[in-house]
């Protein structure tokens, strides 16, 4: 037994640490929050020349090669750093189906341009059943209905979609779309498939196979946000002073930040736990759910925690805070809350001993 | 990153699950199941240091088998697979010997290891007193020099199993014109010296484990020393830290086993969808403390020291011990009320899980002040010598 991370996982950290610490400054943040797509094209090319991009893709394809555990510690930055990039979407949702799912032609199609930053994918993975349709036409698929609340719509070449009970591969420009903007200020797309043509990639598992990874990268970006958010406020209340004396000698506060770091060690450890059983091919159900329940729940109460103790300026833009709490709410609520994960273990536990 | 037994480990899981499956059927056929009292722990005891397993975290030149905190814990695991995990001498074998075995002489050394290790001794602590809990350092215990000998007045409480123990290990004040840290001792007390009181103290949930202890002029050997007198607050500390690694190790028997609340579950609320959400809460928080325990134990490993985690481990036993007790407690409805070794029991001994070996809100300053470098809180009686601080006065 060695939890630590290995050298290469060291180096993966601190080169995406490297990049989102030195580019994405408060003001930068500001900047690309208030463009058209919300989106640092120039972050996004910087983490491809790192190849960061890359990291779960076969080198076949330019990649490097690495699995889950490497993708978390990256989507763990990418939290940690509120970063306006769809690496979620584009790595989790897009390049990992396709790299297991795909055929040779559509692997070459799409990964060589992932990697190099050039083509973005994202994914329309409900939380239970799809509202989407399948219907063979002669050799081909074709796709009725909608997927709501896709993200990354308008930044990708290609969806990951399930309809039916199997997982498809379908042209952006081929749906049309209807466009929502979500509380963290991020856009989400209602996407209409009105018969347009899909490519299968997987059937029933497939779905489950990427389900089971959405929900680690999710419990990854939340770790970040989480952690990230508990530093601020630790840093907040060592160097405001009330009474004469810093927030953070007296007990009331100490208490309820000991508490969030509790949380965010349990958020961290049953992450890795899960992405560990996955990285090695291990039945992860269990893990998984348990990893998502304590990212939703105690995502949430390390964030109100966290705005509470840095007062007003919890809630002023012009203080980084706020978008933790944003992503933190957005990560609780995708691909289900804590109490639907609780649901969840409540009916595997259930089915067995 | 890898959760699984190394090789090495599993060569020590393989050796412990061999020689548990053959000696403890034995012993358990001739004392059938728990609760067992005292003698029958101590004669298990004595089966195991006949297979070299009484106490395998001791060095091999010791008595022990060397074993690091991952090998303890394979053992301690392996034991609890096969209900083995009887407690003896927990203050012994847990801190006394560590201690003894760091700081005393060799002719301390000579006395109690091998006693120890035989079940010829039982050892309880006296360090906690009315005026000085999570103050420790502020306790008022007085010993004084006479001759080769000290004199020993004072009171101690929360003494587990002193009823039974033949010595303590004892923490006293020497100088109080020192600062309070700086004016302690550390002896080894004969529990049967002239002057010494105890009395066992009557729990909620029935049992007496814990005992007050009475210090009437005790005469303590200066040979029973450990440390010089000044340093007893440093040789405390090394015992502190073996007791929390013994809480860590041995999580098994702090709580209400999950497998149990479910089958209370089970039989009585089939698939009520309340029951089976706070049935899946309880188990993620099992779970962490897995987890956890795993994490401290590939620090140790990798010869890093843990410094939050013992924080955060004991927390979160206490809030899963409490949680799966009173989730036990509410299953069994109207049968909750009643006396019984059940879910019950837990409920009433959960309380002081919370308090013992460092109250929830300590840990939580520990992990505020040490981990997340917030400002520590103004200590009044910092530097001062102990006779003019407010707790001496």
């Amino acid at each position: 037994m060695n939890l630590a991370l290995t050298e290469e996982q060291d180096a993966v950290r601190g080169l995406a640490r490297q990049i989102f610490d030195g580019r994405l400054t408060a003001d930068r943040l500001k900047e690309i929050a208030a463009t058209e797509d919300a989106f640092d094209r120039a972050l996004w090319e910087e983490l491809a020349r790192a190849n960061l991009l890359g990291i779960a893709v076969s080198e076949e394809f330019g990649g490097s090669g690495h699995g889950i555990i490497e993708l978390c510690l990256l989507l763990e930055e990418v939290g940690r750093a509120v970063a306006p990039v769809p690496a979620f979407e584009a790595l989790v949702l897009g390049a990992l189906p396709l790299s297991q799912f795909g055929t040779p032609e559509q692997k070459t199609r799409y990964l060589p341009g992932v990697v190099e930053g050039k083509i973005i994918l994202t994914g329309a993975l409900p939380e239970d059943e799809s509202s989407v349709t399948a219907r063979r036409d002669g050799a081909a698929w074709v796709l009725d209905g909608l997927a709501f609340g896709v993200p990354a719509v308008h930044l990708a070449s290609a969806i990951v979609v399930v309809a039916s009970n199997a997982l498809f591969l379908v042209d952006v420009a081929s749906v049309s779309t209807a466009r929502n903007v979500v509380t963290s200020h991020e856009l989400r797309f209602d996407v209409s498939f009105g018969g347009v043509s899909a490519e299968l990639l997987g059937e029933a598992t497939a779905i489950a196979w990427l389900r089971e990874r959405g929900l680690l990268g999710l419990c990854a970006m939340q770790t970040g946000v989480a952690e990230k958010a508990l530093r601020l406020t630790a840093e907040y209340t060592s160097s405001r002073e009330q009474f004469g004396r810093p927030l953070g000698s007296f007990q009331a506060v100490q208490q309820r930040v000991a508490d969030c770091y509790i949380d965010v060690e349990a958020m961290r450890w049953t992450m890795w736990q899960a992405a560990w059983r996955v990285s090695e091919g291990f039945e992860a159900t269990e893990e998984v759910l348990i990893a998502k329940f304590w990212a939703s729940e105690a995502g949430q109460r390390v964030l109100s925690a966290a705005m509470h103790l840095h007062g007003g300026i919890g809630v002023d833009v012009s203080y980084p805070l706020h978008r933790y709490t944003l992503w933190a709410k957005q990560i609780e609520l995708t691909l289900g809350g804590a109490a639907a994960q609780l649901e969840k273990l409540g009916d595997v536990m259930a089915t067995c001993d | 990153m890898d959760f699984n037994d190394s090789a090495e480990e599993a060569r020590v899981r393989a050796e412990a699950r061999a020689w548990l499956e053959e000696s403890f059927p034995v012993w358990r056929s001739e004392n059938g199941d728990p609760p067992y009292t005292t003698e029958q722990a101590r004669s298990w005891h004595r089966a195991l240091a006949a297979g070299d397993y009484g106490a395998p975290h001791w060095p091999v030149e010791y008595g022990g088998r060397g074993y690091g905190p991952v090998e303890s814990a394979i053992w301690a695991e392996e034991k609890a697979r096969v209900g083995a995990n009887i407690v003896f001498n927990m203050v012994g074998f847990g801190m006394a010997g560590p201690t003894i075995i760091a700081h005393g002489t060799e002719e301390q050394k000579q006395r109690h290891i091998r006693a120890m290790l035989n079940g010829n001794e039982i050892w309880c602590q006296l360090f906690s007193e009315p005026g000085a809990g999570s103050d420790l350092a502020s306790l008022a215990t007085r010993a004084f020099r006479d001759g080769d000998e000290w004199i020993v007045n004072g009171q101690k409480v929360w003494s587990s199993q002193a009823d039974e123990a033949d010595y303590g290990i004892l923490l006293a004040r020497f100088d109080p014109d020192k600062p309070k840290h700086e004016g302690l001792a550390y002896f080894i007390v004969d529990m049967h010296t002239p002057g010494v009181e105890v009395r066992p103290l009557r729990q909620i949930d029935g049992d007496a484990h814990f005992s007050e202890v009475f210090l009437s002029d005790v005469r303590v050997p200066d040979a029973n020393r450990i440390g010089e007198p000044g340093d007893g607050w440093r040789v405390a500390t090394t015992t502190l830290m073996h007791e929390r690694m013994s809480i860590g190790t041995s999580t098994g028997g702090y709580t209400f086993p999950f497998v149990k609340l479910a089958e209370i579950a089970r039989s009585r609320y089939a698939l009520d969808p309340v029951v089976r959400d706070n049935l899946a809460r309880v188990y993620t928080q099992e779970r962490i403390l897995d987890f956890l325990n795993k994490r401290i134990l590939s620090k140790l490993r990798r010869g890093e020291i843990p410094t939050a985690e013992g924080s955060i481990l004991k927390l979160a036993i206490a809030n899963l011990s409490s949680d799966a007790a009173l989730l036990g407690v509410h299953l069994l409805g109207p049968d909750g009320a009643l006396a019984g070794e059940g879910p019950q029991q837990h409920f009433l001994w959960e309380r002081s899980l919370h308090i013992g070996g460092g109250t929830d809100e300590i840990q939580r300053n520990v992990i505020a002040e040490r981990v997340l470098g917030l400002p520590r809180e103004a200590r009044p009686d910092k530097g001062l010598p102990f006779s003019q601080t407010r707790t001496a006065g």
